[in-house]
C-alpha cells in the first residue's frame, strides 16, 4: 500500500528531527587543544609579560646589587684563605697546623706534608673523638683547638688535588673517619663562618645605612579637577630627609588649569533690565585656560612605613592664559507690524536678552607670579625593587592671596602619581 | 544490555563521579547530532563547528549537576535535548554577535501558501541548500519553530523581535522553501 505523501515542511521537520552527522575522527583532539587555548586565552600573553618583568627586575636587581656583590666576594676570599681569624684563639703549638691552607700546600708541599705526617697520628683518634662529640652535640658553636686541627688537616687531603695520592694522608683510607671529619669540618666551619659574618654584619648595615642618600628624586603626573574641568600636570620632584619622620619636599611642575566662575547677578542689577536699558552687557561667567609653572615646597610627615601626609605652599607662575567671558546682552528693539484688516502699521518696543560668549584679550594673570596655593595631601608609598618608590597621593590645592581674589575658582584637587628613586 | 545502554550508564556514572574522562565519550557521541543542529543555522561549516565546540564547553561546565532520576531512556532524551538547547542558544548568540546577519531581510513576493507534497525522498544536503537560500532571519525562525519546536512567543524573546514578525518570517520562510523545492524538482 502506498504511503500518503507528506507536506514539504512536515517532511523537513521530520528529516531534521533526529538528524546527525557522522563523527569526524580527530574532532575531539582538536577540541581538546582548542579548549586549552580558550581556557587560558591570556595565559601566553601573561607568561610573556611575566617573563619580561622577571628579566627586567633581575637585571635591575643585578645592577643594584653589583657593588654589594663585590663586597661579598672580598669576604669570601677572606674566609677561604682563612681560618686565620681562629689562629689567634689557639695556643702556640697549634699554630703550626692551622695555617695549612690550599695556598700553603701548593707553595711548599714538602714542608707541609711533613707537618701533616707529624700531626696525623693524633688526628685519627681526635677526629673519631670529635665525631662522637659532634653526634652528641651537633650544634656546638665554638670550636676548640682539636676540631680546628682536624678540620684543617682534613681539608687539604680531601679537597686539595696534590695531596690526594699522598701516602702520608691516611684519612682517605678510612672512609668513615674521613666523612665524619669532613662533615665535622663543614659543619664547624660553616658555623664559624656564620658567626664571623654575624659579627661583621652590624658594621655592614651601619655602612649601608650611612651610604643611603638623604635625597629622593622623582617624576610625577597629577590629574586634577577644578570646579568643572579635568586638568593635568606633571613634573619633577625632590625630597630631602630631615629626620626619620620628617622630610622637606619640593619640585617643579607644569600645570594646565581650566577654571571658571559664575558671576552672581545682584537683584538690583537684575531689576535694571527694563525698557530704560537700551543696550546693556552683564558678565555671567568667566572661564580661563591657564598654563603655569608650579613650584611647591612642603613638609612631609611620615605616619608609618607606607603612609605620609604633607602640607605646604606653592609658588605659581602663569605662562599662558586664555579667557572667555560669557555675557547676557540686553538690547531694545522696535517691531512694526501691519494690521491685516485695515492695513494700518503699528509698532511696539521690546527688550531682547541674549547670552554671548566672547574671548577676551585680557590676561590679568599672565606673567605674574604668586604665592599661589596651600597644598595638602595624604599619600601612600610603595616600594619597588627596594630602590624605587611608587607614591599615590590625593591632594587639594587651595588658592591664597591675590590668586584667591581672582574671578576664577582655582581650587583644585586630584591624585598625584609619583615614582621616586 | 546493548552497547548504547552501557555507554549511557558509563556517562551517568561519570557524571556522578565528576569524572572528566567522560567528556570525550559525550563529545564523540553527540558531536554529529549537534553539528546537525548548528549547520541548519550556519552555512559556514567552520562557524558551525565553532558553535558546537562552544556548546560542548558550556555543557561540560554544568553537566555534572545534570540530574538523573528517571530511567536510562529518560536520561538519553533529556540529556540530548539539553545539549540541543545549548547548541541552539549558542547559535543564536553567535548570530546576535554577528549583528549584520539579522539586520537584512530580503523581501520577496507573496504568491499564496499552497502546500507542497514531497515528490521524492528528501535528502539533508538538498534541504540544507534550500535553507541556505533563505534570508538568515527567516531561516532562524523556521528552524526554531518547525524543527526545534519553540513557540512564536519564545522566538520573539530569543530573537528580540515582535511576535507578529516571527509569524510573518515563518510564513515567508515556508513559502520560499516551497518555491525553491518546486524549482529544484522541476529542474531535475
Amino acid at each position: 500500500m502506498e504511503q500518503p505523501k507528506k507536506e514539504l515542511i512536515e517532511g523537513i521537520a521530520d528529516l531534521f528531527e533526529d538528524y546527525q552527522e557522522a563523527y569526524v575522527p580527530g574532532e575531539w583532539e582538536a577540541f581538546s587543544k582548542g579548549r586549552e587555548k580558550k581556557k587560558y586565552p591570556f595565559f601566553r600573553t601573561w607568561i610573556s609579560i611575566a617573563a619580561v618583568l622577571c628579566l627586567i627586575s633581575s637585571v635591575v636587581f643585578y645592577r643594584l646589587n653589583q657593588p654589594l656583590q663585590l663586597k661579598n666576594k672580598s669576604q669570601i676570599t677572606l674566609k677561604k684563605s682563612g681560618v686565620t681569624p681562629f689562629k689567634q684563639l689557639l695556643p702556640a703549638k697549634d699554630e703550626l697546623i692551622l695555617p695549612i691552607t690550599d695556598k700553603l700546600v701548593q707553595s711548599a708541599p714538602g714542608n707541609k706534608l711533613n707537618v701533616e705526617k707529624h700531626s696525623l697520628g693524633t688526628n685519627h683518634k681526635k677526629a673519631h673523638y670529635r665525631a662522637d662529640i659532634a653526634d652528641s652535640t651537633p650544634f656546638q658553636l665554638l670550636p676548640d683547638n682539636d676540631q680546628l686541627i682536624a678540620a684543617a688537616l682534613a681539608k687539604p687531603s680531601i679537597e686539595g688535588n696534590q695531596l690526594v695520592n699522598d701516602k702520608s694522608i691516611s684519612i682517605k683510607q678510612d672512609n668513615s673517619l674521613a666523612d665524619s671529619a669532613v662533615n665535622l669540618k663543614k659543619e664547624k666551619i660553616s658555623t664559624l663562618d656564620f658567626l664571623l659574618a654575624e659579627s661583621k654584619n652590624p658594621v655592614k648595615i651601619k655602612e649601608k645605612k650611612d651610604k643611603v642618600s638623604k635625597w629622593d628624586f622623582g617624576l610625577e603626573v597629577a590629574p586634577s579637577m577644578t570646579r568643572q574641568n579635568m586638568n593635568i600636570g606633571g613634573g619633577l620632584t625632590t625630597a630631602y630627609r630631615l629626620s626619620s619622620k620628617f622630610s622637606l619636599s619640593s619640585g617643579i611642575s607644569v600645570l594646565q588649569l581650566e577654571a571658571g566662575q559664575d558671576i552672581p547677578i545682584s537683584s538690583a542689577q537684575a531689576s535694571t533690565v527694563s525698557f530704560n536699558a537700551i543696550s546693556e552687557k552683564e558678565l555671567l561667567s568667566v572661564d580661563a585656560n591657564i598654563k603655569a609653572i608650579d613650584i611647591p615646597i612642603a613638609i612631609v610627615y611620615k605616619l608609618n612605613k607606607h603612609l605620609y601626609t604633607s602640607a605646604g605652599v606653592s609658588y605659581f607662575n602663569v605662562i599662558s592664559e586664555k579667557r572667555n567671558n560669557t555675557y547676557t546682552q540686553t538690547s531694545e528693539v522696535f517691531k512694526t507690524f501691519a494690521n491685516p484688516v485695515t492695513g494700518e502699521l503699528s509698532g511696539s518696543r521690546a527688550v531682547i536678552s541674549e547670552v554671548v560668549a566672547e574671548t577676551t584679550p585680557e590676561t590679568p594673570l599672565r606673567g605674574n607670579s604668586y604665592l599661589g596655593f596651600f597644598n595638602f595631601s595624604v599619600g601612600r608609598r610603595q616600594s619597588l625593587f627596594n630602590k624605587y618608590n611608587i607614591l599615590i597621593e590625593p591632594f587639594i590645592k587651595v588658592p591664597i592671596g591675590r590668586l584667591s581674589s581672582q574671578e576664577l575658582k582655582l581650587m583644585n584637587s586630584g591624585l598625584k602619581f609619583q615614582i621616586s628613586f | 544490555m546493548d552497547n548504547k545502554s552501557t555507554m549511557f550508564q558509563e556517562i551517568i556514572a561519570g557524571l556522578r563521579a565528576r569524572d572528566e574522562r567522560i567528556q570525550e565519550r559525550i563529545y564523540v557521541h553527540y558531536w554529529g547530532y549537534l553539528m546537525g543542529i548548528s549547520t541548519r543555522y550556519f552555512k559556514d561549516r567552520n562557524l558551525a563547528k565553532e558553535v558546537v565546540n562552544d556548546s560542548f564547553i558550556k555543557a561540560f561546565k554544568t553537566m555534572y549537576d545534570f540530574k538523573q532520576d528517571g530511567t536510562l531512556e529518560d536520561f538519553q532524551k533529556t540529556f540530548k535535548s539539553w545539549l540541543a538547547k545549548i547548541t541552539v542558544r549558542t547559535s543564536l548568540d553567535k548570530i546576535r554577535s554577528n549583528k549584520s546577519i539579522l539586520t537584512y531581510v530580503e523581501e520577496y513576493e507573496e504568491t499564496g501558501s499552497r502546500q507542497v507534497e514531497i515528490e521524492e525522498k528528501l535528502f539533508v544536503e538538498d534541504i540544507l541548500k534550500l535553507l541556505y537560500d533563505l534570508p538568515d532571519l527567516h531561516r532562524t525562525v523556521f528552524n526554531l519553530y518547525e524543527i526545534e519546536g519553540y513557540s512564536h512567543d519564545e522566538i520573539a524573546v530569543l530573537l528580540t523581535i515582535p511576535v507578529s514578525s516571527s509569524r510573518t518570517y515563518l510564513t515567508r520562510a515556508k513559502q520560499k522553501l516551497r518555491e525553491l523545492y518546486k524549482k529544484s524538482i522541476e529542474s531535475n
